[in-house]
């Protein structure tokens, strides 16, 4: 039984020179659903998960370790507070229940390197950095009473794997997780900082 | 390839669609009793526990697109009418007929706009003397002023304003002042059942409407 561990690592180590010529001079796809959860002063508007949320990324490898390429993403954050009543200006009060809602849509430069590109289970880590669309609503019942979009700057840190479907293919399940920096600085926010964890597919262009 | 090509189209595609699926729509969340907001403002300089007494008209005003209408007494106004009856006696107001010299008069003014109308304070009850001729009160040829604001709010579907005005001093200042202002938007607020909490939390959020008595 103990020998086990052992042979899986040999299978393995095997199996690498079999995946050869994995990235280099080829272009591919890659869409994720992903969940992101707020972090920092951003979890002041909304604390809530997003379970609404994916990205998509087209990525050249340079060589076998490097690739460049853009991605975009999309998540959407809500949360709904339980009614309460807010002080308006000149003395004035509210009462409702207030929803915020939150989307952002990063559009970055992404350069990732593989750290085992002929590995069965491709590790990898990227960084990303670019613009970031936001739009920002807040409800006061089902009344509207902010509606702003704005356009911030976005970077991105990410960690994954891609679980090749064959051999000498870049196509295959990716899982990851991602850490994204997006100054805001509105309303008390300085942020709209967020991690997640993602799961897609990648699929070879050329 | 050609295939891959087709699957990425439909994934773009799909991604486009997703921008407007994936975001969660807001009104549609709201459960019931959550649509609605309840405003209100008043004259900080008045002291309420000055005033001892109050009338209110029986009556509630109909106003449409900026317009009276009609005086209406329906069930849904009269649980309006009832529900402030009770929240400023609760409050230790007395109340008493409108010809008996009341310290406060209170109306009620439903408002229904076909188009998107403003509720502006005090622009909008420019048109007060129109909904509630000061005759009413005693003060023929006074003219009503409402000394604070509220932002501008938009009224599509309906809403509910209870107004009180400054009666014990209308003679001396020669005008009739609102004092306080409540304004129900959203939800339902022209339902009868929603009446009596509808006001409630009006008069919830007014702590200082109490009087010594």
């Amino acid at each position: 039984m103990k020998y086990i561990p052992i042979i899986l690592v040999t299978c393995c180590i095997l199996l690498l020179g079999n995946y050869s010529r994995a990235q280099e001079g080829r272009t591919s796809f890659n869409f994720n659903y992903a969940v992101q959860t707020p972090t920092g002063s951003f979890k002041n508007l909304v604390d809530k998960t997003s379970y609404r949320g994916w990205n998509a990324s087209i990525m050249y490898g340079i060589n076998d370790k490097i690739s460049l390429g853009v991605q975009a993403g999309f998540s959407d954050y809500y949360e709904k507070f339980p009614r309460q009543v807010y002080n308006l200006s000149g003395g004035g009060h509210i009462s409702a229940v207030m929803t915020n809602s939150i989307q952002t849509m990063p559009v970055m430069v992404k350069a990732s390197y593989h750290i085992l590109p002929e590995a069965v289970v491709r590790p990898y880590v990227a960084l990303g950095a670019g613009g970031n669309i936001i739009f920002d609503h807040q409800y006061l019942g089902e009344f509207i009473s902010k509606n702003t979009s704005s356009i911030g700057f976005a970077a991105a840190t990410e960690a994954g794997v891609l679980i090749p479907f064959r051999k000498y293919t870049t196509s295959g399940i990716t899982l990851g997780a991602n850490y994204h920096l997006m100054p805001f600085n509105k309303n008390g926010i300085s942020n709209l900082n967020n991690w997640g964890i993602f799961a897609g597919i990648s699929l070879p262009l050329k | 390839m050609k295939q891959n090509t087709y699957i990425i189209t439909s994934m773009v595609l799909a991604a486009a669609l997703l921008l407007n699926a994936c975001t969660k729509d807001i009104v549609k969340n709201l459960n019931p009793g959550e649509a609605g907001i309840y405003i209100t403002n008043y004259d900080s300089s008045v002291s309420f526990n000055n005033f001892t007494t109050f009338s209110i008209s029986d009556s509630v005003a109909v106003v449409q697109n900026g317009e009276l209408k009609e005086k209406a007494v329906t069930a849904v106004d009269e649980a309006y009418v009832n529900a402030v009856k009770a929240n400023m006696q609760e409050r230790g107001y007395t109340l008493v007929n409108h010809d008996q010299e009341p310290d406060l008069g209170i109306t009620i003014t439903r408002v229904t706009n076909t188009s998107t109308g403003i509720i502006s304070y005090p622009s909008f009850w420019g048109f007060y003397d129109s909904f509630y001729d000061p005759f009413f009160w005693g003060y023929g040829g006074y003219n009503y002023f409402f000394p604070y604001s509220f932002s501008v709010y938009e009224v599509r579907e309906g809403a509910v304003t209870v107004d009180m005005v400054n009666l014990k001093d209308a003679a001396v200042k020669n005008k009739i002042d609102g004092v306080w202002s409540g304004i129900i938007r959203g939800g339902n607020p022209f339902d009868r059942n929603s009446a009596v909490d509808n006001v409630d939390a009006l008069f919830a959020q007014s702590p200082y409407l109490q009087t010594n008595q």
